[in-house]
């Protein structure tokens, strides 16, 4: 039997859908023309203007400095979470287990308006503090959720071995639990950093008057018209994100390998793709 | 009094609704080698649990070495366990999980070396320092379990079906070295199986289980020979009971009348009042199989229903008139007889037990 060729054929479609734009814009960056349309040979031009622009490169050291605390934080305050979540004796535990992932469903464009309202009220003078808190705020469900994933599959007989052998809870932490969900809290801090690299919508609301980040200064600069500058930090954005995505894939693919077989690797990547998807 | 290193009093527990343990009374001696013995569900792994610390008892007190430890932390107990799926740490290498212990002891560094050697040259592991768990059979897992168990010389060590992952082979040359070990280094030890092959093989007590009481503790001999109830006869002995009436027939001997034909027991010094609904328990390899009648007209009437002939060890399945089975085990040859043929089942005075005896009075 012949093998049809529309499955290929559709896998082609789509890839090139998905694709092609980003390719055009990486190849335009090195164009030398400075109309984006008319190509006018190989260059690195605009990567050098690029460098030598101040605002930008203030612009990427503020989203550099927020995603590293952002992502740092959410590492703390998310796997914390997740590990004193199953010991919690609370009312209404899965409702607030529910709540803690909210964050990830709600459209950015929500979040940020609830952001603006709320430094509003409290006062807080707009700028990398309000950036930082937001954005810790919507980068905490990512680890929670994968080191939830992860402290599933550490099977408990672990922690009672530890204690029989004359470990504190504190021990337990430190020496069993810790080294175990390391991979989902490295997995997710990647994550998190790559979400709060890219992030626009919310940046937008909470953002000061002299503070930018990278993708508003992207946003901004498409009012005044491209120029192939922006071709260039999109390249360059793209590539570290994809870096930051696929190290992510890997850490969390060695936890899972980590993981007992009680949790199914299908299970497992579900996870990780609802993860990955939602935003 | 003081060589008891062990003591569970009154202990009883319960998963909410679902009772485990129903008033746990052990004794164990210093040095002694006790298995629980029991099917799944039966308390065996709640009571080792207690006494590591694991569980705390709704009510009862554990003693070890004549101190209360019911509330103390499994980490205050002088007591290690070797759990079920040997709990090895992951991401530690054999030598990092046998020095868990004596690190959080903070004994010195050359201390731990030593000791971590001289334990992995007594479970025979030695040049496998380096080694992670992963990288390692069943059975070498199973080792350094215990290393990791023994190194901290607990007074107790406690066993959860330690063999049971293990196939037939690597399991009887466990069970030996096991036994030696214990031997060798006079720990208390604390063994877990429903393997009642196991427990026979290596104890020097079993207590054995069912529905969170002891039904009987005693030495295998006692145990095997002598059960005390139709449970532990057929746990045990994979015996055959038969019920029927008690006649005195004096010299400590009594007639089993039953609806099949006569049987023999021995009383054992109980008594037994003529006309007395009792349990004879017969282990498979005391049933003889007769085609010709008996001179005393002793026998149940039966007919054989099935042979089988597997490693060594016939057995050979006979019905009753009413449908019930008793099994006859022999070692070696095989037998003329085939089903359908009409026999007599008869056993020696001595291999009769008389069993439940405390229950029916």
């Amino acid at each position: 039997m012949k093998k049809s060729k529309i499955p290929s054929l559709y896998l082609g479609l789509m890839l090139a859908l998905m694709y092609v734009p980003i390719l055009l814009v990486i190849i335009y960056s090195f164009n030398e023309s400075r109309i984006s349309s008319v190509w006018g040979g190989w260059s690195l031009r605009w990567y050098r203007d690029l460098f030598r622009d101040r605002d930008i490169m203030d612009a990427m050291t503020n989203s550099l400095i927020l995603a590293t605390v952002s992502s740092l934080s959410a590492a703390v305050i998310g796997t914390l979470a997740a590990v004193g979540m199953p010991r919690a004796n609370l009312k209404g535990k899965g409702i607030i287990e529910y709540l803690s992932t909210l964050p990830i469903m709600i459209p950015e464009i929500i979040l940020g308006m609830v952001f603006l309202v709320y430094f509003a009220l409290i006062r807080l003078p707009f700028g990398m503090v309000t950036l930082a808190v937001a954005h810790t705020s919507f980068c905490t469900p990512y680890v929670y959720m994968l080191v939830k994933a992860r402290l599933v599959g550490i099977d408990k007989s672990y922690a009672e071995a530890a204690k029989d052998l004359g470990a504190t809870e504190w021990n337990v932490f430190w020496d069993i639990t810790l080294p175990l969900i390391l991979p989902a809290i490295t997995s997710g801090v990647l994550l998190a950093f790559a979400m709060s690299l890219d992030d626009v919508v919310i940046s937008v609301f909470v953002t000061g008057v002299n503070t930018n980040t990278l993708p508003l200064k992207i946003y901004t600069q498409l009012k005044t018209g491209v120029t192939p500058k922006i071709n260039a930090l999109c390249t360059l954005m793209f590539a570290a994100t994809m870096l930051i995505v696929l190290m992510s894939a890997w850490f969390a693919k060695k936890s899972v390998r980590k993981t007992e077989r009680r949790i199914s690797s299908e299970e497992a990547s579900g996870i990780r793709n609802s993860v990955g998807l939602a935003r | 009094m003081s060589d008891i290193i062990l003591e569970l009093s009154q202990i009883e527990k319960s998963f909410g609704d679902v009772r485990v343990l129903n008033g746990i009374d052990l004794s164990v001696r210093k040095g002694e080698f006790i298995t629980l013995l029991g099917p799944s569900g039966c308390g065996k792994t709640t009571t080792l649990r207690i006494i590591a610390g694991l569980e705390t008892p709704d009510s009862g007190r554990v003693f070890l070495a004549g101190k209360d430890v019911t509330d103390l932390e499994p980490n205050k107990r002088n007591v290690n366990t070797v759990f079920q799926n040997y709990a090895l740490f992951p991401h530690m290498n054999v030598e990092s999980n046998i020095a868990y212990s004596l690190k959080l002891k903070k004994v010195d560094k050359q201390t731990i070396a030593k000791t971590v050697k001289e334990a992995l040259e007594l479970v025979q592991l030695s040049g496998y320092e380096k080694r992670m768990p992963d990288e390692l059979s069943g059975g070498q897992r199973q080792r350094v379990a215990i290393a990791r168990a023994i190194v901290n010389q607990p007074a107790v060590l406690l066993l959860d079906e330690p063999l049971g992952a293990l196939d037939l082979q690597l399991r009887h040359q466990m069970q030996i070295e096991l036994k030696r070990l214990q031997k060798r280094l006079g720990v208390t030890f604390i063994y877990i199986t429903h393997d009642q092959e196991e427990a026979l093989n290596m104890s020097d007590r079993i207590a054995v289980m069912r529905d969170g009481k002891f039904e009987q503790i005693g030495t295998p001999a006692q145990v095997y020979d002598n059960p005390r109830t139709s449970y532990v006869a057929r746990f045990v002995g994979s015996a055959n009971l038969i019920s029927g009436t008690a006649y005195n027939m004096g010299d400590g001997l009594i007639r089993l009348e039953t609806d099949y034909g006569l049987g023999v027991a021995r009383t054992r010094g109980a008594q037994i009042s003529d006309g007395q609904a009792i349990t004879v328990a017969v282990r498979r390899e005391s049933v003889n199989l007769v085609t010709q009648e008996t001179p005393d007209n002793l026998g149940l009437r039966a007919v054989v229903k099935e042979k089988h002939y597997a490693g060594g060890v016939l057995q050979i399945i006979v019905s009753l008139s009413d449908g019930r089975e008793l099994v006859c085990s022999r070692q070696g040859i095989d037998s003329p007889l085939k089903p359908g043929d009409h026999v007599l089942v008869t056993w020696l005075p001595d291999q009769g037990v008389i069993v439940d005896l405390e229950a029916a009075g």
